[in-house]
């Protein structure tokens, strides 16, 4: 028969060191002969905290992961440069999943809520098109001919350069800056030449007539007067020569401008200086236009004349931006129109 | 002391219990306790609380390296295939269409700087251009070029065909992701002796 269990057995009533008879409190002394205690009692507060800890952290690290995949700028790029690089017209489509993007001559950033993700171009520049309807339809494949129906009817406007300008002001608008993006990518490459759009001629006409005088018994030519209809914004110079008897000759000329209207009219008086005596006829009179009229007459007393003059217009579309891509044979200028 | 404490038990008992387990304050009934550690609170148990931290851990980390291999990442760029029409465009006889092979026979450097614009070559990138097929049976490679990416005009970046580095990048350690696209074109070997032949651009 064993002895009594080994424990030290204290009656006096002393709680401080129990013992397994008599109860113990749950504390971490640890006991002879034992490896230390690992307590990690569940209502302790240190618990608690450790715990909080490590769901805190494990839940960063599930939030951190990604939820999906940045869009695909590279076949973007790709699609834009088949493009873009091609040396006639050319058009292409390709459905991406960005939100906004940044066009900015070669570069490309695409950006949605998993990311941000980047391209760039080996080939020529791009206008990304963002304000301009026409030039968006025209990105999508409207045609020309349409959407530029009526400058290519007026006969002062030259389409072809139109729609240079309203590609110089979509690229200065839209390169660089952040653009909501439709989801579709349309790009489009148009060529323009001076072919592609007839201005009419200048037509000018000049009505001049040299008035009869008569002074002292003397007849002959006072003022010479021409009306102008022409060109607006024009400058008009009208010159007559003549030869006051017993006095020489006698110059008089008279300028205008057509600034808003087509019409000028311009007097030159002959009989003017310390003599009022009428010019002998004829009288050499010359009118000039800076849109190309030049005419020199010679014209009687009270008699008229018509001068009629048509000049030919034409339009240079070159320019050295950096978007437009001429190609050297067809003297056509390219632009590369991209919708994202 | 007094019979009044509950923890009061027989001495037989104390033999029966194993000798390393505790009691709690109700003495007479035995705990269960682990018999790993010999304690009694359970629900506390740190080797579990590790593990079972660890199991979780270990799981989000498997999700993780997976998940970077399932998304999608960026597809390749392709600029060999811009750059392939624009060369062919260059390379072939304007009226006839078809690539005159005898007029590169001899010095083929300058002939091809001659034939290639610099806007037909992309940006920045380094391009080799070969025109093979066979001649008489035998393989031949009719005319080939190589443009680095940096230089001013074609001819700063071009390299001669005597360079060692000449050729798309074959040796250890060089980049082995080059794009390389082909095209089958008709080549002249003769005059009015057409044949077929390989186009072979590559872009790195």
């Amino acid at each position: 028969m064993d002895g009594p269990p080994p424990h030290v057995v204290s009656r006096s009533g002393d709680e401080s060191t129990g013992d397994s008879r008599t109860g113990q409190s749950l504390s971490t002394i640890p006991r002879p002969g034992r490896a230390m205690d690992w307590e990690a009692p569940a209502d302790a507060w240190y618990v608690w905290l450790a715990v909080s800890i490590v769901s805190l952290a494990l839940a960063g690290v599930a939030l951190g992961l990604p939820t999906g995949a940045p869009p695909d700028a590279s076949q973007v790029a790709n699609t834009i440069e088949r493009v873009d690089g091609s040396s006639h017209e050319a058009s292409g489509r390709y459905a991406h999943d960005a939100e906004t993007a940044v066009v900015d001559g070669r570069t490309i950033e695409l950006t949605n809520e998993h990311g941000t993700s980047y391209a760039s171009l080996d080939y020529g520049v791009i206008v990304p098109v963002t304000e301009s309807e026409r030039l968006a339809n025209l990105s999508r494949g409207a045609a020309f001919d349409e959407e530029y129906r009526t400058e290519l009817a007026d006969p002062d406007v030259h389409a072809g350069a139109v729609f240079l300008d309203d590609v110089a002001d979509e690229y200065a608008a839209s390169s660089g800056t952040e653009v909501a993006a439709t989801g579709e990518l349309a790009v489009r490459r148009i060529g323009v030449d001076a072919d592609a759009d007839d201005l009419a001629d200048h037509h000018e006409r000049v009505t001049i007539t040299a008035a009869e005088e008569t002074h002292s018994r003397v007849s002959g030519v006072g003022t010479v007067t021409a009306d102008y209809v022409g060109v607006e914004g024009a400058s008009i110079d009208l010159e007559a020569e003549g030869t006051l008897r017993y006095y020489g000759s006698s110059t008089a000329d008279d300028d205008a401008t057509t600034a808003t209207s087509t019409t000028a009219s311009l007097a030159a008086d002959l009989t003017g200086g310390h003599v009022t005596r009428p010019a002998s006829e004829p009288v050499t009179v010359t009118v000039e236009s800076d849109a190309g009229l030049s005419e020199r007459i010679e014209l009687d007393a009270g008699e008229t004349e018509t001068v009629d003059h048509a000049t030919t217009r034409s339009v240079d579309l070159d320019t050295d931006e950096p978007y437009v891509d001429r190609h050297p044979d067809t003297e056509t200028y390219y632009v590369t129109l991209v919708t994202v | 002391m007094s019979p009044s404490s509950p923890s009061r038990r027989d001495p037989s008992d104390d033999r029966r219990r194993p000798p390393n387990t505790q009691s709690g304050t109700h003495g007479t009934r035995t705990e269960p306790t682990s018999a790993l550690t010999g304690r009694t609170s359970g629900q506390t148990e740190p080797i579990a609380a590790i593990v079972a931290v660890m199991a979780m851990v270990a799981g989000i980390g498997l999700y993780a390296v997976y998940l970077g291999g399932a998304l999608p990442g960026l597809t390749e760029r392709t600029p060999e295939e811009t750059a392939i029409e624009r060369l062919w465009e260059d390379l072939e006889a304007d009226d006839r269409g078809v690539f005159p092979a005898y007029e590169y026979e001899s010095d083929q450097d300058a002939a091809m700087r001659d034939a290639i614009e610099q806007e037909s070559l992309p940006d920045g990138r380094t391009v080799y251009v070969e025109i093979r097929g066979y001649d008489d049976g035998s393989e031949t490679v009719f005319a080939a070029a190589h443009f680095d990416g940096d230089g001013d005009t074609l001819a700063d970046r071009q390299l001669p065909s005597s360079h060692d580095d000449f050729g798309p990048p074959d040796g250890p350690g060089e980049p082995d992701d080059t794009g390389v696209v082909t095209w089958q074109v008709p080549v002249e070997r003769a005059p009015a002796d057409v044949g077929s032949g390989i186009l072979h651009v590559e872009v790195w």
